[in-house]
């Protein structure tokens, strides 16, 4: 059966979907977006103080991850999917550590761990920590709160603006693919993909097209008074719970980082 | 009719893009105050670049246009905008934010009233359209005529004096049409529309004005515009379909029998 053009599609869905959730998250409950993204923004930090050796003390560091995917419903499964690229990243970045650092640390039997390895191990997982933790802000805020909470924090408007136009722009570039590939799909039955002979028309049209959109949309927005400031609902600031909830996290997320959680567990478990 | 004032009012004007083409040659025309005026024409005939003229999307045209008497220079273009609405023929051109609310709330915010005001106006808005159940619905998943009524939405929650709309009723069903329809006939505003569905001109507006190759052939009222077939073919159109009696005779000149469901022996 013919099917159209399923990941440019899935990627609409996917920016779609995830605006949703930040949206209903945004509404639902009496958390501003700046005090998540104060959290994570520690969290980050947090993760990044770790020595290159500390790999047992950054596990620790997951139970936020953990926790917070429970609490907003993200699913593990969709965000592995979605941040394995940066595990290979990272992976890749570090790939030369244990070349470069030979000394052992410790051996399991005959398997000698080096530093180099440990510090490979200790790079990808900070990456994925990072990239988790952002995606979970993403998914439980949304691209425009996150930006109203950067307007808080007086960063400069035109950055903010900027930041909301690309998340539009790459709507509109993603729409204009679909349709053209659909329409290149319909008229190539049985080809994979796009014959390398018209890469470069197809990609040239595409930005032709998704520059047209791009400018009827400015159009629409300048005639609904737009002047270079997006302007969206603003969550209410309620100061007990928003101190709380930083202040709740914060405490959680400095035990993480100093406190041995896993050893800690295992030898209450232990007795 | 007579006693209002002009609310669009164009004299002698020209306009050519900036590869040279003219696309406008000297058009005179008005549209009174509260009417409801069609603008009609082939391919090409210049519509949309007259609509775009009005609100300042286009600049650069020669002779005179006034709004409400105040001329469309760059220098009045914000209480135009404030003043004149338009709806882009694409609705996906027209909603940009991510939920309906939201693009029809984006107007009140950036005019800068309180957010309570703003609340207010997108839901007299969303409700003059009848979608206010579609109001946390993303624009992504809407219908064709879902999407429409949402862009009319957007412009009504400025509360514009004037509303053009370019060829509103490209791909609509003709539930969702008949619905736009009476959902502009209930709309107290001066209403510009710019149409190829010239059953719909007949429904909406008293007035009509005809272009071709970028003039004014005429004004008058829609009525008997439309009847005319001879000024319509000359102009590359033809008649409104309810007046070419398709509902009474096939093309093969046998009498249509239109029947009900029950008769005809539907799926269901």
């Amino acid at each position: 059966m013919f099917r159209t053009n399923p990941k440019l599609a899935q990627a609409v869905k996917e920016i779609h979907t995830t605006d949703s959730m930040g949206e209903k998250h945004t509404r639902k409950g009496k958390i501003h977006p700046l005090s998540r993204l104060l959290v994570v923004f520690f969290y980050i930090l947090m993760v990044i103080s770790f020595s290159k050796l500390d790999v047992t003390g950054l596990m620790g560091m997951v139970l936020f991850i953990l926790v917070q995917c429970i609490w907003y419903e993200i699913s593990w499964k969709e965000m592995l999917g979605r941040i394995w690229p940066v595990l290979l990243l990272t992976g890749m970045a570090g790939l030369a550590n244990p070349f470069l650092d030979r000394q052992v640390y410790f051996s399991l039997g005959n398997f000698k761990i080096t530093c180099g390895m440990l510090s490979m191990v200790t790079l990808m997982a900070k990456g994925v920590f990072c990239v988790m933790a952002s995606y979970i802000l993403v998914m439980q805020t949304g691209i425009v709160q996150i930006c109203s909470a950067l307007r808080c924090l007086h960063l400069p408007e035109e950055l903010i603006t900027v930041l909301l136009l690309m998340h539009r722009y790459l709507m509109v570039l993603l729409k204009e693919a679909e349709r053209m590939q659909q329409a290149y799909r319909l008229r190539a039955p049985g080809q994979r993909g796009l014959h390398v002979r018209t890469w470069g028309s197809f990609v040239g049209l595409l930005l032709l097209r998704s520059m047209d959109r791009a400018a009827e949309v400015y159009e629409s927005m300048k005639l609904r008074g737009f002047s270079g400031r997006m302007s969206y609902t603003s969550v209410k600031l309620d100061i007990g719970p928003n101190v709380l909830y930083v202040a709740v996290w914060s405490a959680a997320i400095l035990a993480f980082r100093f406190f041995p959680v896993f050893q800690i567990v295992g030898f209450w478990i232990n007795g | 009719m007579g006693d209002r004032m002009e609310a669009i009012e164009l004299k002698k004007v020209s306009f050519s893009y900036q590869n040279g083409k003219q696309v406008l040659h000297e058009i005179t025309c008005s549209v009174k105050q509260g009417g409801s005026v069609g603008l009609i024409g082939a391919n090409g005939a210049g519509k949309s670049t007259l609509l775009k003229l009005l609100v300042g999307l286009l600049h650069g045209y020669e002779g005179e246009i006034r709004l409400f008497g105040h001329s469309v220079t760059k220098k009045n273009l914000p209480e135009i905008r404030k003043r004149a609405g338009y709806v882009f023929q694409d609705s996906d051109s027209q909603l940009f934010m991510s939920t309906v609310y939201e693009d029809v709330a984006f107007g009140p915010r950036n005019y800068g009233y309180p957010e309570s005001l703003v609340e207010q106006k997108t839901m007299d808005a969303l409700r003059k359209v009848h979608i206010e159940d579609l109001k946390d619905r993303q624009v992504y998943r809407m219908s064709g005529g879902q999407k429409k009524l949402a862009s009319i939405a957007t412009i009504l929650s400025m509360e514009p004096e004037i509303v053009l709309l370019d060829e509103p009723s490209v791909a609509l069903d003709p539930r969702n049409r008949r619905n736009l329809i009476e959902i502009l006939n209930g709309m107290p505003e001066t209403k510009l529309i710019a149409s190829h569905d010239l059953d719909m001109i007949l429904d909406t507006c008293s007035e009509t004005i005809l272009l071709s190759d970028g003039r004014a052939v005429c004004q008058g009222k829609t009525k008997e515009l439309l009847q005319d077939e001879a000024l319509l073919k000359k102009y590359g159109l033809e008649l409104p379909l309810c007046m070419q009696g398709v509902r009474e005779r096939w093309s093969d000149g046998s009498k249509a029998d239109i029947g009900t469901g029950e008769k005809r022996g539907n799926f269901h």
